[in-house]
């Protein structure tokens, strides 16, 4: 058969971060940036200053947002037509796996707090907690594809 | 799904990443389904088609048929 098709050599393929991921981590960058300053603004505003209940509850909602924000950019990642479908496929398993094992952690842990009285898990941490368990779980769902 | 696609590409003398650059994936999704560990999308599965030239069905082999034969 006549090969009609022009194929790449290696040494012609960009390098370059794709798009997508390009906009991805902007806007991760963006999201913990004013996560950081608000988050940091906040406990200094309320160590140092005698603030009213709607100033702190705002306060709270304006550190949270920034993470709502990085919420939506994984989100609008996972849905980009130009993302790899294998490495999605991995983000999506390892996001399960990573949020049944939050769920799992702040059930028992909710049970454990209304029998047991055991000390109170803050729920700001579960952000951070659903990371790490995606770390965890990440070379175990890849290493099934190797 | 068993494919092909490890013995065309070495009929071709091409290495997996001039593969995926050239199917716009990445190398690991080449490995992977040339593994058999991963089936590649439908609109995927067209593309490697057209780059080889071949019909669909002669590179990715239905094993449910295979089965009926």
């Amino acid at each position: 058969m006549t090969k009609r098709t022009t194929v790449n050599s290696d040494k012609q393929s960009s390098k370059k971060l794709p798009k997508h991921m390009r906009r991805y981590l902007t806007r991760l960058g963006l999201g913990l940036g004013f996560y950081g300053a608000m988050l940091g603004g906040s406990i200094v505003a309320i160590n140092k200053l005698d603030l009213t209940f709607q100033i702190k509850a705002t306060l709270a909602v304006l550190t949270a947002a920034p993470i709502v924000f990085i919420i939506w950019a994984i989100s609008q990642l996972l849905a980009d037509p130009e993302m790899d479908e294998f490495e999605k496929m991995i983000m999506v398993r390892c996001s399960l796996y990573a949020t049944g094992l939050v769920l799992t952690v702040a059930t028992v842990w909710g049970f454990l707090e209304n029998f047991a009285e055991v000390g109170r898990f803050p729920l700001y941490m579960m952000f951070p907690l659903f990371w790490i368990f995606f770390g965890i779980v990440n070379p175990l769902v890849r290493r099934r594809f190797k | 799904m068993k494919n092909r696609l490890h013995v065309l590409r070495a009929e071709r003398r091409w290495s997996q990443g001039i593969l995926a650059e050239n199917l716009g994936v990445s190398r690991q999704s080449i490995n992977a389904i040339e593994t058999g560990k991963y089936d590649p999308s439908l609109p995927l599965a067209f593309k490697i088609s057209r780059l080889f030239e071949m019909p669909i069905e002669e590179i990715f082999d239905d094993e449910f048929e295979a089965m009926d034969e």
